[in-house]
């Protein structure tokens, strides 16, 4: 899967977890502040959101301190290779 | 009457059932068993650790750690000593290190405390943070547990009317006061409560919550001290990311006792995906406390776990402070929590009268009774004592209040005065059961965590950009979250660019708090609303904004 289809993916799952519009702009630089309602309680259902949507499991510690969206696509892409490796 | 005190409870369970385990620490998918042996003889070589360095009777020990078993090591030890210890929380990871410690300047003015227990990366951060005005520090590491200790005991010496810890749960650093416990009043409390509860040799508690809170502090770490019971520890980060996860531990442990806040039952919902199922047929009860309790939220948690054993009568209701070291009053196990269906304008005219059927209605949830050895009264402006179902401020009396906050006699004075401590807190009693309806003042709990209004103003109103002054700190009820969030309104300078300002807004609570609000609205200048004294009013402008029109 491509960085870009990464991203819109995720994308789909903010505006589905955060209720955002359709026409909501998210960037690798999109953080937490840019973002209405996402705190620690919501970014715990987007990374369960993004693991369905993804069928796969994130290691539990790299996904407290997520920077940015970009850090999440790299998490991301990381687990899904593996997943596609087994 | 005797109760005995900490110490001597936890070398009588070393000594008794030394194998007997106390603890079960969860953290990173692993467990670890302490047991009581354990327990007392990591304590003791805290206790030497603090005898060494001259830390002794009456000094103030503060433990600042993350997830880990050094946590009840530094606490009991630190107790041993007869010195007075404090949980305390740590940065979390968002916040900024350097403001987090220049916030604890003030309060370790006022409380000096004598040292800090915490891990190395913290302590560096203090150190360059506060430098000659930090505390001397001690870092908890394993290898302080394997040195050799002296045989004797030296637990016995605090006396049972001595102040034995300080509770800093309520409020943001800055603010925070030291709720000064007895241990008569711990032992005493814990042990109303476990015959309230019918809590019994055989009962365990399985608990994610943070210890820095007194739901952590007492409900689950002392009582399984002073009772000789085991605890579930998990770990509150985790626990967040992965809220199903204390299913997990009750199931594993056949634990019959949680407590949690109400925003906790919601998350574990949210979390709880498909139709998975989980034995949780241990459980004797799940207490809804800390956060005002709803209704609906019982009626989702039963729905979503009634093929997991769940019944509404396991749901249970507990109104509690660390000015009373907990419980006050707690709904009556056995059944199911009352609820009454209030007419909304009598309600909002401070009367409570059961609404018709079909008519809207307040669903108001009961917290039960007072426990044995605590009194309650709910009295107007004036201090009289009001008829049942009128809403008035709530008053707690009784044998196990605190005493006093450490080093703030006038703030003591304020609060706690005639045997009766006023909590802050509105409420009204029927039929003898304690109804919780709201606050006198403006503070703002979120996710358990208590803030005030007028600090994130302070804050918000620092921003370059924002009219000084002109700022609203509210709080909503999100009803997807089932939470309450905070959102601040904040008129802008016709200069300053809207978007950068609200940004900034949001960092600097998250920086300076480690608090995320949900929205910031800017505003132009003169769009808040003052009240006829000329301050700007909390509840015209969150109605307005309720109303869509400050947004």
């Amino acid at each position: 899967m491509t960085e870009a289809e990464v991203l819109a993916r995720v994308r789909a799952v903010m505006i589905e977890t955060f209720r955002l519009t359709d026409d909501a702009v998210v960037t690798r630089a999109t953080t937490s502040l840019d973002v209405d309602g996402w705190d620690s309680l919501s970014h715990a259902l987007l990374i369960m959101n993004v693991e369905e949507a993804f069928g796969t499991e994130l290691p539990l510690e790299r996904t407290y301190e997520l920077a940015d969206v970009g850090e999440l696509v790299d998490l991301l892409r990381d687990a899904v290779a593996r997943t596609d490796v087994r | 009457m005797s109760v005995g005190t900490i110490p001597g409870l936890l070398r009588a369970h070393a000594t008794e059932r030394p194998d007997a385990t106390f603890c079960t620490f969860v953290a990173n998918a692993t467990s670890q068993t302490i047991s009581f042996a354990d327990l007392e003889r990591a304590s003791r070589a805290y206790a030497e650790a603090y005898r060494r360095r001259g830390v002794g009777r009456g000094d103030v020990v503060l433990v600042m750690l993350k997830h880990s078993p050094h946590l009840f090591y530094a606490y009991l030890g630190a107790m041993l000593v007869g010195a007075i210890p404090s949980f305390m929380p740590f940065p979390t990871p968002k916040q900024r290190s350097d403001l987090f410690w220049n916030d604890h300047r003030a309060l370790f003015e006022v409380i000096q405390p004598r040292l800090i227990v915490s891990y190395d990366e913290n302590l560096r951060a203090a150190a360059a943070a506060l430098g000659d005005a930090l505390a001397p520090t001690l870092c908890a590491d394993d290898a302080l547990l394997r040195e050799e200790l002296p045989t004797g005991w030296f637990g016995d010496a605090v006396g049972e009317g001595e102040v034995v810890c300080l509770q800093h749960s309520s409020g943001t650093t800055g603010l925070k006061k030291g709720v000064m416990l007895t241990n008569r009043a711990i032992v005493g409390e814990v042990s109303a409560y476990a015959r309230r509860l019918g809590f019994g040799a055989e009962d365990s508690i399985a608990s994610w919550l943070p210890l820095y809170h007194d739901m952590g502090f007492v409900a689950c770490f002392m009582t399984s001290v002073v009772l000789g019971t085991h605890l579930v520890a998990l770990d509150p980060f985790e626990w967040v990311m992965r809220p199903t996860m204390l299913l997990d531990a009750i199931e594993t442990h056949r634990s019959t006792f949680a407590w949690l806040p109400n925003f906790a039952f919601s998350h574990i919902v949210a979390h709880a995906r498909g139709d998975r199922r989980w034995d949780l047929s241990s459980l004797r009860a799940l207490i809804n406390c800390s956060e005002p309790c709803k209704a609906h939220t019982f009626d989702r948690f039963a729905a979503r776990f009634a093929t997991s054993g769940i019944t509404p009568e396991q749901l249970h209701v507990c109104y509690a402070m660390a000015e009373n070291v907990f419980a006050v009053t707690q709904s009556e196990l056995g059944g199911g929590v009352r609820r009454i269906d209030a007419d909304p304008i009598a309600f909002s005219r401070g009367r409570v009268r059961q609404a018709e059927p079909g008519e809207r209605a307040v669903a108001l949830l009961s917290c039960g009774t007072a426990i044995e050895g605590v009194r309650v009264e709910i009295r107007d402006e004036s201090g009289k004592v009001v008829p049942e179902r009128a809403v008035g401020d709530i008053y707690v009396g009784g044998s196990f209040l605190f005493d006093g906050y450490y080093r703030r006699p006038e703030l003591t004075a304020e609060r706690l005065r005639d045997g009766w401590y006023r909590t802050g807190d509105r409420g009204f009693v029927a039929a003898g059961e304690l109804f919780v309806t709201g606050r006198v003042d403006d503070m703002l709990i979120v996710n358990g965590r208590n803030y005030y209004a007028h600090e994130v103003e302070a804050i918000a109103s620092e921003v370059a950009g924002v009219v000084p002054g002109r700022v609203v700190a509210i709080g909503i009820e999100d009803e997807r979250a089932d939470a309450t969030a905070i959102v601040v309104l904040v008129e802008v300078r016709a200069d300053a660019e809207s978007a950068l300002v609200t940004r900034a807004v949001r960092v600097a609570v998250l920086e300076a708090l480690g608090l995320a609000v949900q929205s910031v609205s800017a505003l132009e200048p003169g769009r808040l609303i003052k009240t006829t004294s000329g301050k700007i009013s909390r509840e015209k402008n969150r109605a307005l904004y309720l109303q869509g029109s400050l947004r």
